[in-house]
C-alpha cells in the first residue's frame, strides 16, 4: 500500500469542505496549523491501492500569498513534494477560481478539478463545457455536486490520472527577468526550478511569504533586485501579475464559450437583497433579534434555566451531593465542594445549569444565521456604526456572540483583520456588551423601575463604548482595516451544519470555559477562606458609599461579579428586592457591573489571545471607567434629582 | 521651423532619457537604438543648445526646464495608450503602441488635458507604469465629459467595467485583486447605502464607499 497526499484547494464558499466530507467519511481531526490561527482538517481515503492522506485547505483567492490563509496552503504544497491536488472550482465564478488553476500549472504540481455546484450552474443557465477546459489545460475536469455525492466516483479516476496544467505565457518580461536574478541568489532551494520560480515572484508581491528555511539567502541581495522592479511598477506587481493571469484566463473561458446564466428572480435572492436595503433591512435586522430574543432570552434563560436550576439543581442533585458531602468529616473539604463558595453548588450549578441552557440557545440560534448568510449581511447593515468604533461591519459577528458568551466571542476576535482591531475587540467586548446571563438579571432589574432607567442605561452604556472604542482607535498603533466581504448567498439553514456546528461549540465551552469557573470558584473560596476578601471589602467600601452613593453590601456584588458575571447582577437584585436601592442607585449599580471587568473565564481567555501585559493594562483602563462613569452618573441623577 | 521628424525624434530621446531616470538608470549615448535619421549625439547638442539637458562627464542630465517638457511627453504617451487600451477597446499591447506612439507628438497641452479628463485621471499606463499628473488632475476636475468615473457616481442598478483602481494603499489594491476587482471585469451595482454592493458574476461583494471611490469605471449597456 502506498501512501499519498491529496491537497484540496479553492476559492472561500465553492464546497470544498463538503467534498472533503464525501471523500474522507466522518474520520476527521480539526488542528491548528503550527503557528497560526488557520484550522485544516486531515483525512483518509483510499483510492484503488493507494491511500490518501487528505487535507482540506483554507479557502483562497491567490497562491502568491497575502495573508496567513494562503501562506498555509502555500506551505502545504511545499511541503509534500509528492502532493496531488484537488482543484474544487464553483461553476458559476469559474475567472476567479481558474486564476489557482494557472498558478498550480505555473508550479507544475500534478491536479484535477473538480467543477463544484453544477447543478445550480445548470439551473441558472450557465453554459459549461467540462470537456473543452479539460483539453485546454491538460488535466481532468469532472463535474460534481458535492453536497449529495455526485460526481464523486468520476472524481476518483480523475485523483488517479491527475497531471501537470499546461500554461503559456509568463509574465512581463522585466518580472521575469527579476525572477530568474532571484532564483539565482537563492541557489538550491529543494525545490523543483518551478516552484522556486513562483517563489521568487510570490517575494516580490510580499517579501514576508519568502518560506522560512529560505529566509537567511542573500537577503539583502534579492531585496534590491525586488526593490528595483517594484520602483518600476507604480501599481503593486500583484496588481500586474493578476491582471496579466485574469486577461489570459478571460481568454481562455471565451475559448471554451464560457458564459453566465441570467439571473432568476427567486425568493432568496430577493431577500438577501432586502436584508441590505437601508430601510427594509434595518427592519428585518430588528425583527431577527427579536426572534433570537425570544428564542435563548425567553426560552433558554427563561424555561430552561428553571427548569435546570430549580428542579434538577438546587432541587435534587445539590441536596443529593450536600448529604454525600456530608459524610466527609473535615468542614473545609465540605466547604470547599458545597458550601456558599462550593465546587458543586457555585460552579457546577453556574457553568451547567445557568449558563449552558442560555448559551446552548444561543449557538443554535447563532448557527442558523451563520448557515443562512445572514450574518455578512448584517455586517452591512453594521458598517456605519462600528465605524464610529473605530471598527467595521466584521465586529457585529463577534459583538452579538458576546451578548451570548463574552468569553467564546473574545475568541472570535479572530476574525478581524489587524492586530490592532482584534484588541479593540475584545476591549469592547469586556467593557460594554453584557453577555446573556448578566442580561437576564438586568432586564429584571431595570422592569420594576421606570422605562427611563432603562433608557438611561442603555444610553450610557452604548455611550460609553462608542467614545472608548474612538479614542482607544486613535491612541492604539497599528492599521485599521478595509471593510471588503464576499457576500455568500442566502440558503435554507443545513439543519446537519447547525447540529455540528452547536455540537461543537457546546464541547468547547464543556472543555474550555467550564474548568475556568471551577477555577475562578477556588479562588474565591481561598479569598474567602484566608479573609483576604473582607480586607478588599473594607477598602473598597468608602468609595461604593462615598463616591457612588451605594450601601456598603454592594461592594460583594462587584466583587462577586468578576468570577460570576450574572452573580454580581443577582447579588444587586437582591439589595433591590429588600429594599436596599432606590431607582437611581439600581441605575447607576447596573451601569457599574455592565461596564465592569468581565467574568473571570473572559479574563483568562483574554490573556491567552492578546498577551498578559494588554489584558492587565485593559482591565485597569476598565475598572477606572466602570467607577468614574458610576461616580459622574451618581452626581448627575442626584443633583438634577431625577426620580427613577 | 523644425521639420516635424527631426522634433518628432528630439521628443523621444527626451522621453528615453526621462523613461530611463524613471527606472533609476542613468542615460548615456548610444545605448538605445537612435530614433530614426538621427544620431543621438546629433540631437543631443540640439538639446544641450536649448537648455534642455546638461552634460556631466559622460552622463546627461535633464535640466528643470527638460524635466517640464519631457516630464509632459511621457504623459502624452501614456495617456495614448490609456485612451487607446480602455475606450478603444485595444486588444494587444503592439497595437496600443504604435498608435500611442503615433498619438503623443499629436496632442497639443490642451487636448491632453481634455483625455486625462475623459479617462478619469488614471494614474497609471495599462503596464502599471506612473503618468506623470498635469493641473487638470491636480484641480481634479470632474466634469460631465469624464467617461470613466468612480463607482461613487454611478447610480444603483448600473453595469460599468473596470478601467482602473487608484488606490490609497498597495494592500487595498491587492485584496479588491483578490476578489477579481481588475480592470476590464464587468460589474454591476446594487446598492449604494448604507454600504456598496456590487456583484462580479457570480460573487456579491460588499465594500465601503472610501473603496468604492477609488474603482474607476466606465458604463456599459
Amino acid at each position: 500500500m502506498q501512501n499519498d497526499t491529496l491537497l484540496l484547494v479553492g476559492n472561500p464558499n465553492v464546497g470544498k469542505s463538503a467534498l472533503f466530507g464525501k471523500l474522507t467519511g466522518k474520520y476527521v481531526t480539526v488542528s491548528n496549523y503550527p503557528g497560526t490561527t488557520v484550522d485544516i482538517s486531515n483525512g483518509k481515503y483510499k483510492n484503488g491501492d493507494i491511500e490518501y492522506d487528505v487535507i482540506d485547505s483554507p479557502g483562497i483567492y491567490s497562491l502568491l500569498p497575502q495573508s496567513e490563509d494562503e501562506i498555509v496552503t502555500r506551505d502545504l504544497i511545499l511541503e509534500h513534494p509528492d502532493v496531488k491536488v484537488v482543484l474544487v472550482l464553483d461553476a458559476r465564478n469559474l475567472q476567479r477560481g481558474l486564476v489557482l488553476a494557472h498558478q498550480l500549472s505555473e508550479m507544475k504540481v500534478p491536479y484535477c478539478i473538480a467543477m463544484n455546484m453544477m447543478d445550480e450552474a445548470v439551473a441558472q443557465k450557465y453554459h459549461i463545457d467540462v470537456d473543452a477546459l479539460s483539453a485546454e489545460l491538460g488535466v481532468p475536469v469532472v463535474a460534481t455536486v458535492a453536497t449529495i455525492g455526485r460526481g464523486i466516483r468520476e472524481l476518483h479516476s480523475a485523483i488517479t490520472n491527475s497531471a501537470v496544467g499546461m500554461c503559456q505565457g509568463e509574465c512581463p518580461v522585466d518580472i521575469e527577468t527579476s525572477a530568474a536574478e532571484i532564483v539565482a541568489l537563492l541557489g538550491d532551494t529543494g525545490f523543483s526550478k518551478h516552484i522556486t520560480r513562483f517563489l521568487a515572484i510570490g517575494y516580490m508581491v510580499e517579501p514576508g511569504s519568502l518560506p522560512e528555511s529560505l529566509k537567511t539567502r542573500n537577503l539583502s541581495e534579492i531585496a534590491i533586485v525586488a526593490e528595483d522592479i517594484r520602483r518600476q511598477y507604480s501599481v503593486s506587481i500583484s496588481s500586474t501579475m493578476s491582471k496579466c493571469r485574469q486577461k489570459r484566463v478571460i481568454k481562455l473561458l471565451d475559448r471554451i464559450d464560457y458564459s453566465a446564466g441570467n439571473k432568476t428572480g427567486d425568493f432568496a435572492v430577493t431577500l438577501g437583497r432586502l436584508s441590505m436595503h437601508p430601510v427594509y433591512g434595518g427592519f428585518i435586522a430588528m425583527v431577527v433579534l427579536w426572534l433570537v430574543y425570544q428564542f435563548v432570552g425567553v426560552f433558554g434563560a427563561g424555561m430552561l434555566v428553571d427548569f435546570m436550576e430549580s428542579k434538577l439543581f438546587e432541587g435534587f442533585l445539590n441536596p443529593l451531593a450536600t448529604k454525600a458531602a456530608g459524610l466527609i468529616p473535615l468542614p473545609a473539604v465540605r466547604d470547599f465542594l458545597v458550601g456558599d463558595y462550593g465546587i458543586v453548588t457555585m460552579a457546577l450549578t453556574y457553568s451547567l445549569a445557568i449558563i449552558l441552557p442560555v448559551v446552548g440557545t444561543f449557538f443554535i440560534a447563532f448557527g442558523v444565521l451563520e448557515d443562512s448568510g445572514y450574518m455578512p449581511r448584517l455586517a452591512v447593515m453594521a458598517n456605519k456604526l462600528f465605524r464610529k468604533m473605530g471598527l467595521h461591519g466584521k465586529a457585529v459577528l463577534p459583538m452579538i456572540l458576546g451578548l451570548g458568551c463574552d468569553t467564546m466571542a473574545t475568541l472570535t476576535a479572530r476574525i478581524m483583520d489587524t492586530k490592532k482591531e482584534r484588541i479593540l475587540v475584545t476591549l469592547l467586548l469586556a467593557l460594554g456588551v453584557p453577555c446573556s446571563a448578566q442580561l437576564a438579571v438586568i432586564f429584571g432589574m431595570l422592569g420594576s423601575i421606570s422605562a427611563l432607567g432603562l433608557v438611561i442605561w442603555i444610553g450610557v452604556v452604548s455611550l460609553v463604548m462608542f467614545i472608548a472604542g474612538s479614542i482607544a482607535s486613535r491612541i492604539l498603533p497599528g492599521e485599521n482595516s478595509d471593510f471588503i466581504l464576499e457576500l455568500p448567498p442566502i440558503r435554507k439553514p443545513g439543519i446537519m451544519n447547525i447540529i455540528v456546528k452547536t455540537g461543537s461549540r457546546v464541547e468547547w465551552y464543556l472543555k474550555e470555559a467550564v474548568p475556568l469557573f471551577i477555577l475562578g470558584t477556588v479562588i474565591l473560596f481561598a479569598l474567602d477562606r484566608s479573609g483576604v476578601l473582607v480586607v478588599i471589602r473594607d477598602f473598597a467600601a468608602p468609595v461604593v458609599q462615598v463616591f457612588l452613593g451605594l450601601p456598603e453590601q454592594a461592594t460583594d456584588a462587584f466583587l462577586i461579579g468578576f468570577l460570576r458575571r450574572d452573580y454580581g447582577a443577582a447579588g444587586l437584585l437582591d439589595l433591590q428586592q429588600n429594599g436596599l436601592l432606590d431607582g437611581t442607585q439600581v441605575v447607576v449599580s447596573l451601569i457599574i457591573i455592565t461596564l465592569f471587568v468581565p467574568c473571570i473565564a473572559n479574563f483568562f481567555v483574554m490573556i491567552k489571545e492578546r498577551g498578559l501585559m494588554v489584558s492587565i493594562v485593559m482591565s485597569i483602563f476598565i475598572v477606572i471607567m466602570a467607577v468614574s462613569v458610576g461616580g459622574l452618573m451618581n452626581f448627575v441623577l442626584t443633583s438634577l434629582s431625577v426620580v427613577l | 521651423m523644425m521639420d516635424r521628424s527631426r522634433r518628432d525624434a528630439i521628443e523621444d530621446l527626451l522621453r528615453r532619457i526621462w523613461v530611463e531616470k524613471e527606472s533609476g538608470n542613468s542615460f548615456s549615448c548610444g545605448e538605445s537604438p537612435a530614433s530614426g535619421n538621427f544620431s543621438d549625439e546629433e540631437l543631443m547638442a540640439d538639446l544641450e543648445s536649448n537648455n534642455l539637458v546638461s552634460r556631466n562627464g559622460d552622463v546627461e542630465k535633464l535640466t528643470p526646464k527638460g524635466e517640464e517638457k519631457a516630464s509632459n511627453i511621457v504623459r502624452r504617451l501614456r495617456l495614448a495608450e490609456r485612451l487607446y487600451s480602455d475606450l478603444l477597446q485595444g486588444v494587444d499591447d503592439d497595437s496600443s503602441a504604435k498608435f500611442a506612439c503615433r498619438f503623443e507628438h499629436i496632442l497639443n497641452d490642451e487636448v491632453t488635458d481634455s483625455v486625462c479628463t475623459l479617462l478619469g485621471h488614471p494614474p497609471t499606463c495599462p503596464h502599471g507604469k506612473r503618468i506623470p499628473r498635469g493641473s487638470c488632475c491636480q484641480r481634479s476636475e470632474k466634469d460631465l465629459h469624464s467617461l470613466v468615473k468612480p463607482l461613487t457616481d454611478f447610480a444603483p442598478g448600473a453595469k460599468a467595467r473596470i478601467v482602473f483602481i487608484s488606490p490609497s494603499f498597495h494592500n487595498r489594491l491587492d485584496r479588491l485583486n483578490s476578489f477579481g476587482v481588475l480592470p476590464g471585469a464587468e460589474i454591476s451595482l446594487h446598492q449604494k447605502k448604507p454600504t456598496f454592493v456590487i456583484r462580479l458574476g457570480a460573487t456579491e461583494i460588499a465594500l465601503e464607499k472610501e473603496v468604492a471611490g477609488e474603482i474607476f469605471a466606465i458604463g456599459i449597456s
